[in-house]
């Protein structure tokens, strides 16, 4: 391996592993198992360098995408694990079990999405969660721009009306809302 | 109740809140996990480089794409030695073991050419039972799909390949099988410089590639 990769790989490192971590812990039961696939992806990225594009911004979504295969083929197997991966479950694990306050609204948001295709879920959380780009969103599923623009403003609109539902008619007056309609 | 801001009309969710019913549902990493992360992702690129398995995608698409036709015109004598050549037939190392008969890989390119690939675990240590797993890993379900779904998943960058399996698809289809096989025989671990002298590993893998009609 040339100095330059190893120090492309270090850069990787350093700027997508707290990246990659958060998109898994927001995918996998428990969380905990995101530190494996963390540690699987890096595998995977190493062993496929020769595929990593050249340019930085590509070479992230390059990595998202293999995280994204490193998921689609996570199994809950026992794993051989490092000390290091164990410190790491551990603390996702902690993280878990003190950090309930916004429990509901997580809940109601991950059923509202749960009635999207998954697809459009994927979609959905890799625009609001991982901020990237609807173009970006292509690139990382392998889809056609237009496809993913199309299916994206539906998704968002069903995920729209489906969290409206759920929050139920609201009384400004009731609720302490301060903003009032729009004068016509 | 969602903790969004108040909305102007009852009943309805706008762009802005619902990114941020999706930032309140995000919960940050803290410093001592994002640290942790760096640490778990440097260790698992060193070990990556360190510990490459000795057996990896032995490439003979160059061999194999003359066929069985024209093998036949070969002399015995020279399609022993042509079978000697090419792996699985290659021996393997002190103690480690092939499986008998190799998950079938089979798919058509693009541009129409068959190509039939095997993929044949590597291992050592194994019980009477894991060999038994692994060995029915080839015959226990229906591969006739499957390489063409693998296929299908490259870019058409990686679909471009003389002789295949190519590193690509090489590694995806490892990758993805080596997974199956530590499912498929439980109590086994992938080997690394860290397994014990008695574990049972998977050493390793050997993937060949044949092209029934020809290279075209």
């Amino acid at each position: 391996m040339t100095t330059h990769t190893s120090e492309r790989i270090e850069d990787l490192v350093q700027q997508l592993a707290p990246d990659l971590l958060a998109y898994f812990t927001r995918r996998v039961s428990p969380p905990a198992d995101a530190a494996d696939l963390l540690s699987e992806t890096f595998v995977v990225v190493c062993r496929r360098i020769g595929d990593m594009p050249s340019n930085d911004a590509e070479a992230r979504l390059w990595a998202f995408g293999v995280a994204r295969k490193v998921l689609s083929g996570h199994r809950r197997t026992s794993k051989r694990r490092t000390a290091l991966v164990k410190r790491l479950r551990s603390e996702l694990n902690q993280g878990e079990s003190s950090t309930h306050d916004d429990s509901t609204s997580e809940d109601r948001l991950h059923l509202a999405l749960s009635t999207l295709k998954p697809i459009d879920q994927e979609i959905m959380r890799l625009v609001h969660w991982e901020g990237f780009s609807q173009t970006e969103v292509a690139s990382i599923l392998r889809k056609p721009a237009v496809t993913i623009r199309s299916r994206y403003t539906r998704a968002r609109a069903a995920l729209r009306a489906r969290l409206a539902d759920d929050h139920g008619p609201e009384d400004p007056a009731a609720s302490g809302a301060h903003c009032a309609a729009p004068a016509h | 109740m969602y903790a969004v801001r108040p909305t102007w009309k009852a009943g309805t969710v706008h762009d802005d809140e619902l990114q941020h019913i999706f930032d309140t549902s995000n919960r940050p990493l803290t410093t001592s996990v994002a640290v942790l992360a760096r640490e778990v992702a440097s260790e698992a690129t060193q070990t990556a480089v360190q510990h490459r398995p000795r057996h990896r995608f032995q490439r003979v698409g160059i061999l194999a794409p003359v066929g069985l036709g024209i093998v036949a015109l070969m002399g015995a004598g020279t399609y022993a030695a042509y079978q000697l050549s090419v792996p699985p037939f290659v021996e393997t190392g002190p103690g480690v073991e092939r499986v008998d008969k190799p998950v079938p890989v089979e798919f058509v390119t693009d541009s129409g050419l068959r190509v039939n690939c095997g993929w044949w675990a590597e291992f050592k240590n194994v019980t009477p039972l894991q060999r038994d797993q692994l060995n029915a890993m080839g015959t226990n379900r229906d591969w006739r799909a499957y390489g063409q779904g693998m296929y299908d998943e490259l870019s058409a960058r990686n679909r471009a390949v003389r002789n295949w399996p190519g590193e690509t698809f090489g590694t995806l289809v490892e990758e993805d099988l080596a997974s199956r096989a530590l499912a498929a025989a439980p109590g086994l671990t992938r080997g690394s410089a860290s397994s014990g002298e008695e574990d049972s590993v998977l050493m390793g893998s050997t993937i060949r590639c044949d092209y029934p009609d020809g290279q075209g």
